[in-house]
């Protein structure tokens, strides 16, 4: 269990920066990349964005870089870069871990105590 | 006008959000759309029924408890939640209540982990109001240990109903506090487990219980009500209208030289007490002043009597702290002594269920342990 609330991102918070890393954007604008990306499966409720982009400002993730009407835009910070790119990372490595658990036989993995035959 | 708007009691603690918003949506299902939210009322006004979602969510994710909370939201919050549908309807404490009719609006929350995130103020306060109570009462408590012991038996032979009902609502509220902690407590758990919440939570059993317990609060502030108001207070009367008083007055303890000048008699009478008298006389002993102040008891039970002998003596402590040796007379259960150097004295009997304390100063002719006797003799149990 990770002791930091956002040590594992969840999918609200992984989309949230992936908007960011193209740019300065504000909540609507998150939301509106959000499920245009993912095709209409990642939808930021309001609530959730608005608490993301709090935690996020106050773990350095982000700063605010300006406000247009009621409108606050947001930046990524090279911490929030560098959470997003760990994630990217995990993320990668546990789908190309996947793919390989796909192709390599039971015979080939060399885990100890793995029983071969299940 | 006045038609349109109702008052409704609300079914539920209102950090119970899944049944809150459950029970919010069935009202608006019969045309009762909520305008404002209290602490017992919620507040609606009349319109065609609808099929409408409504949310609870944090009214905001950082501050002090120092501080009130918000009672609106922020423009931008306001700006992000309408630009999907919702509109902010009300507000109570760390709370704020969404409201959305287009059923194909995203849901205000939609990461659970998140959710469980954005309460943290909501959990401080509810868990500040549990611990506001016991700190009152830890005070209270401080501030009677202060002021003349912890007399708590006396307290409640003199006031049964006051503290009685006292002791209930402090438990009731404290309850309170702690089941509202509680609920976060568990939901927070439940949206950390990644099991977003069930906005339509069957309510009404709750609502049975929980404004039973509301009515109950009502009913003890009403009773402590009226007991403030003088029903069971003690009776002032005269010391010759009473008639023979149960213990020894300065004309017992002092022969007929005594000439009175002037006395006060308060009784009282309860089930745990089917006799309180408390007797303040000043007198003349030739020309010496002197005056006697007698507390007495007819408890319901001996242990009541024997726990109220250390009650009486801590209240006159810093008068008479000094105890003193004595013999217990014939005919009673148990005899204390005190006194401050023979300004003040004090004698504690204890006769079955009876306790009396006689406290004298002044210029009197004899010493204690020749009152004694009297006092024993004279003392009625």
């Amino acid at each position: 269990m990770p002791k930091q609330a956002l040590e594992n991102l969840t999918e609200a918070m992984f989309y949230t920066l992936m908007a960011l890393t193209r740019g300065d954007a504000c909540g609507t604008e998150i939301t509106a990349f959000a499920a245009e990306i993912s095709g209409g499966a990642v939808r930021l409720g309001p609530a959730t964005l608005y608490t993301l982009l709090a935690k996020f400002e106050k773990e350095g993730f982000l700063t605010q870089a300006g406000t247009v009407g009621c409108k606050r835009y947001y930046r990524l910070t090279a911490a929030g870069k560098a959470a997003y790119q760990g994630e990217r990372s995990r993320l990668l490595r546990c789908l190309q871990n996947a793919d390989a658990a796909e192709v390599v036989s039971p015979a080939e993995l060399t885990t100890k105590g793995v029983n071969k035959d299940a | 006008m006045r038609d349109n708007v109702v008052w409704r009691p609300l079914p539920c603690h209102f950090y119970d959000v899944e049944r809150m918003e459950s029970w919010l949506q069935e009202q608006a299902a019969k045309g009762l759309f909520l305008t404002r939210w209290g602490s017992v009322f919620a507040h609606f006004r009349r319109a065609e029924p609808a099929k409408v979602r409504y949310r609870i969510t944090a009214a905001r994710l950082e501050g002090s408890l120092l501080e009130n909370p918000p009672e609106a939201p922020d423009p931008e919050q306001r700006e992000l939640f309408s630009g999907e549908g919702w509109q902010f309807v009300a507000g109570r404490g760390e709370l704020f209540v969404y409201l959305c009719s287009d059923p194909t609006a995203p849901e205000l929350d939609t990461d659970p982990a998140v959710q469980a995130l954005s309460l943290k103020m909501a959990r401080r306060d509810a868990g500040t109001t549990a611990v506001v109570v016991l700190l009152n009462a830890a005070v209270l408590a401080l501030n009677m240990g202060m002021r003349g012991g912890f007399c708590w038996l006396r307290a409640l032979v003199e006031a049964p109903g006051t503290v009685l009902l006292s002791a209930l609502l402090f438990v009731d509220c404290l309850l309170y506090g702690v089941s509202g902690w509680l609920k976060l407590r568990r939901m927070t758990r439940q949206l950390k487990q990644g099991i977003p919440l069930d906005h339509n939570k069957p309510w009404r059993a709750e609502a049975v219980r929980y404004r039973a317990s509301v009515l109950g609060v009502l009913v003890l502030l009403v009773g402590i009500a009226a007991v403030a108001a003088g029903w069971g207070e003690p009776v002032q009367i005269s010391a010759d209208e009473y008639g023979a008083l149960p213990f020894a007055t300065l004309t017992d303890l002092t022969g007929s030289d005594t000439v009175q000048e002037k006395t006060t008699l308060t009784v009282q009478d309860n089930v745990l007490a089917p006799c309180i008298l408390h007797y303040d006389e000043d007198a003349y002993i030739g020309t010496a002043p002197c005056h006697l102040y007698v507390d007495y008891y007819q408890t319901a039970a001996p242990w009541m009597a024997q726990r109220l002998a250390a009650e009486l003596h801590d209240l006159k402590k810093d008068l008479t702290p000094d105890p003193v040796a004595i013999p217990c007379p014939a005919g009673v259960d148990a005899a204390y002594a005190y006194d401050n150097e023979g300004v003040f004295e004090q004698v504690i009997l204890v006769k079955g269920d009876t306790v009396m304390s006689a406290l004298w100063f002044g210029e009197m002719p004899n010493r204690t342990e020749d009152f004694l006797p009297i006092l024993a003799e004279k003392m009625q149990g």
